[in-house]
């Protein structure tokens, strides 16, 4: 009896220790799901036509469609639609390979006809990320070979189109006569590594679902979800999500917790808007006088606590590839900013510049503006009105909604305003767009609009549509250097942001070089959630170490499985001898 | 109305509490420049000090030294209160007893104009002109002060009303006195309790404008300001700087407010028949 109590006793002990074993491991096995946490939650229905125009909108929908280019963090373009590609200067065309492999999460194969189709397409139906007035046509050679013929060179070709126009299924959009309109079957059905599961507007949640024969290998998780959550911090530290952005006062509480911070690249800038209709800012001597007053290393320290970085003069950032050597700097000096004003006509008097009795004083919109358009607390408006304050111009600091700024500055019905924007690691054609109001095209409230400018006007021209890749260069360089000197506006610093995640749920997340397609700068990018298959061509550590991560989550189950067996025949063999010795 | 008001006040705790109460705040307001240890406008210190002899409350986000913002806040928001409760009275005498003497069209118009704002929510117009027109704060001050008159008008009207049929009053004219004379010697003082009431109760509302208005950074975001001081706390709750940073102002906030409900709160028991004790002192 005793021998039989002993060996019930060890059997439940060893069955409960078995399932403390085995659970984890189980769970683990079963499904590997990565939450991201938003605060905004809804960006649009995760397709190219519906996702809301700004960088979170278009990085729901790169999960499903994918691009003939791609970039990581270190590299770009890489395949990812096409395997390779060459483009011919003599006759003005890129043809790209497809791999032969691609498939459309409804089982067909991805064609040259669907890249034709989607070029074509999107020519009828402008789509707000890719303007492809550039290109003339695209023929098909055979069903994975493509060429695309353009209408004038245009530099920017491999980041602007090839890696940011997502390519449409043919077979789906070719009856689709309004895309505005498009949420029928087969509306969030792409070539992407998931698969479109649900979306909730209200709740502001998306799901994607592993696409398991993408081109690519299948993704190392089963599911991606966002999260709408007020506080993605928050949500962090609860295990609520796996993903967010934390506040720069926090990063060193997060890695003390356990969490990998990861830094952005500085390819956000905080700008300085210029009313080039008003006296005195029209004129290029006061402008730089401004940047004599201003003191970009008192913003970081005070309003950013030392997260970033002074901006550089030549708007590109001092960051990016394309970052002029020698961009004209203007170091703090308030009083040559107060001889340079005084050459204008102005005099001193209290301590404020006058001219013709009126006292030179300027209106500075301010509003909560952050990376990605993210509302974000700062003392900007404070440390800016101190600073010119000092050089005698008197400043009526306005807090207004970012949306009435943008308002505003686009009806030029301001002097200055504090803003910012974006795509400054990317591309140098931001240059270009951010200088120049394009004929025909709406105003946006980060375009200086400052056109007068022939010098830049030429620079423009090879900037946009210089083939050759050191003259271009040079010409990207030198616009740089003259947008310094004559300030369409001025760009004050590099804020940095940060990401954290939960290295237990698996994925090693890395921001973009340059920025997600055109230069969302979201660390959010696809290929952290693919395995080996994305490497073609490419160092990719990460998956390396994704992978053995996932062997060691998946190893209790084996020793597990044997501890069970050799404690229920040590049991069986209690119970036989208790049996023979009655 | 025959009551020694000031002696009833001494007799009322509550009311005598609010008063030194507020006497306190004024105080600490006035000599905000001479208690304050910093400039409140100089972020050369550090962030985020935690509480030290240097900085009684630490600093916040930028630098400011807390305590010498709150000091300074203060007398934002009293100024502000003591401001607008001063013109929405005036105005609201003003209207008042002269309706009552002129009646007819004119009373007609004014009462209606009266009866038309106690309809409108203040606070939507106030949001709505300082989004729209971002004024200054005397501006503001104007625009609420506009807007808060009716109550003290309506009041004052019809107590004229009933004094004008007064028999002392009626004596006075037949004596030949001018109107001048009967509003300062018979009327005024009569009116006082609707008055300071209107004062004290305007005051309040007016201080927790401003500080709602500026939490939600509609305000001149240079000036101080208790609302502001919260809404900058509130972002960074997560440094677990409530204590030294968020606390104060809604303490300070939260005393001004009670030290001049006490007040109206006392005022009215006094002189309020239906609510005045039995130990008052009818003369």
């Amino acid at each position: 009896m005793k021998r039989i109590l002993i060996a019930s006793v060890i059997l439940i002990a060893s069955v409960i220790m078995c399932l403390c074993l085995l659970t984890p491991a189980i769970s683990a096995a079963a499904e590997r799901e990565v939450r991201i946490a938003d605060k905004t939650g809804d960006w649009g229905n995760p397709s190219p036509y519906l996702s809301y125009a700004r960088g979170p909108g278009y990085v729901r929908m790169h999960f499903i469609f994918d691009t003939l280019v791609w970039k990581n963090e270190t590299a770009g373009p890489i395949p990812l639609l096409a395997e390779d590609w060459e483009y011919s200067p003599e006759e003005d065309v890129y043809v790209f390979n497809l791999a032969e492999n691609a498939k459309w999460h409804d089982g067909e194969p991805v064609t040259a006809d669907d890249v034709a189709f989607t070029i074509a397409y999107m020519k009828e139906h402008p789509y707000g990320w890719v303007v492809l007035d550039s290109v003339d046509r695209a023929e098909v050679i055979d069903p994975h070979t493509v060429k695309i013929y353009m209408s004038s060179p245009y530099a920017p070709f491999m980041e602007d189109i090839g890696g940011t126009m997502p390519i449409l299924p043919e077979h789906i959009w070719k009856n689709v006569a309004n895309p505005m309109d498009f949420v029928g079957d087969g509306a969030f059905m792409g070539c992407g590594p998931f698969k479109y599961a649900d979306f909730n507007k209200e709740h502001g949640t998306y799901r994607y679902e592993a696409f398991d024969e993408y081109h690519l290998g299948r993704p190392i998780i089963d599911r991606l979800i966002y999260v709408k959550t007020g506080d993605p911090q928050m949500a962090l530290q609860n295990g609520e999500v796996d993903f967010a952005d934390v506040k720069p006062d926090m990063v060193d509480t997060m890695r003390a917790r356990g969490f990998v911070v990861i830094e952005g690249p500085h390819y956000w800038n905080k700008k300085l808007m210029i009313n080039h209709n008003r006296e005195p800012l029209d004129n290029i001597v006061f402008r730089q006088a401004l940047c004599y007053a201003i003191n970009q290393d008192e913003f970081v320290d005070k309003s950013l606590r030392g997260h970033g970085k002074p901006a550089s003069y030549g708007l590109i950032s001092s960051e990016s590839v394309w970052a002029s050597p020698n961009v004209p700097n203007y170091p703090y000096n308030p009083d040559k900013a107060k001889e340079m004003i005084s050459t204008l006509g102005y005099v001193m008097e209290d301590g404020v510049f006058t001219k013709d009795g009126k006292p030179l004083e300027l209106q500075v919109l301010i509003s909560m503006i952050g990376v990605g358009g993210q509302p974000t607390p700062d003392r900007d408006g404070e440390i800016l009105k101190n600073q010119l304050e000092k050089v005698g111009i008197r400043i009526d600091l306005t807090s207004l909604d970012t949306k009435v700024v943008d308002t505003k500055v686009v009806n030029q019905d301001f002097d200055l305003a504090i803003s910012g924007h974006g795509a400054i690691g990317g591309d140098p054609k931001i240059l270009y767009e951010m200088t120049i109001q394009v004929p025909g095209s709406k105003p946006s409230p980060n375009t200086a609009r400052y056109n007068e400018s022939e010098e830049l006007n030429n620079l423009f021209d090879d900037l946009m549509h210089e083939m050759d890749p050191a003259k271009r260069r040079a010409a990207v360089y030198e616009a740089q250097n003259v947008y310094a000197r004559e300030l369409p506006a001025i760009s004050l610093y590099y804020p940095t942001s940060y990401y954290a995640y939960d290295p237990d749920a698996g994925v090693e997340w890395f921001y973009t070089i340059g920025g997600i397609a055109k230069g969302i700068p979201i660390p959010q990018n696809k290929f952290a959630l693919i395995g080996d298959g994305a490497s073609t061509g490419v160092e990719t550590a990460e998956t390396t170490a994704i992978e053995t991560g996932t062997a060691a989550q998946s190893t209790p189950i084996a020793p597990g499985l044997a501890m069970i067996a050799i404690l229920m025949a040590f049991v069986t063999l209690q119970i036989k001898l208790s049996k023979r010795k009655p | 109305m025959h009551i020694k008001p000031f002696k009833e006040f001494k007799k009322d705790k509550i009311g005598v509490a609010g008063l030194m109460l507020i006497l306190l705040l004024i105080t600490t307001a006035i000599l905000a420049p001479v208690i304050a240890p910093h400039d409140p406008w100089d972020y050369s210190a550090p962030a985020f000090q935690p509480p030290s002899w240097e900085h009684p409350l630490g600093t916040n986000d930028i630098g400011y030294d807390i305590y010498s913002e709150l000091v300074w806040s203060l007398r934002t928001s009293i100024l502000f209160g003591i401001a607008v409760a001063a013109i929405a009275c005036t105005i609201g005498l003003v209207l008042g007893v002269s309706a009552a003497l002129i009646g007819g069209m004119y009373d007609m118009v004014v009462m209606r104009i009266a009866d038309a704002l106690l309809a409108i929510p203040t606070i939507m117009i106030l949001i709505l002109i300082a989004a729209y027109f971002k004024p200054s704060t005397t501006v503001l001050i104007i625009a609420l002060s506009l807007v808060l008159w009716q109550t003290t008008a309506r009041g004052v009207r019809a107590q004229t009303l009933s004094l004008k049929t007064k028999l002392y009053v009626k004596a006075a004219k037949n004596a030949g006195a001018p109107t001048s004379y009967i509003m300062y010697r018979h009327v005024m003082p009569e009116l006082f309790p609707l008055y300071a009431m209107g004062f004290v109760t305007k005051a309040r509302i007016a201080v927790f404008m401003e500080a709602g208005l500026s939490f939600l950074g509609i305000f001149d975001p240079t000036t101080k300001s208790l609302g502001i001081m919260m809404s900058y706390a509130m972002r960074y709750l997560y440094l677990d700087v409530w204590f030294n940073w968020l606390l104060p102002p809604v303490i300070a906030l939260s005393l001004l407010i009670i030290s001049l409900g006490f007040i109206s709160y006392a005022i009215e028991e006094i002189f309020d028949p239906r609510l005045r004790r039995n130990n008052a002192t009818p003369i």
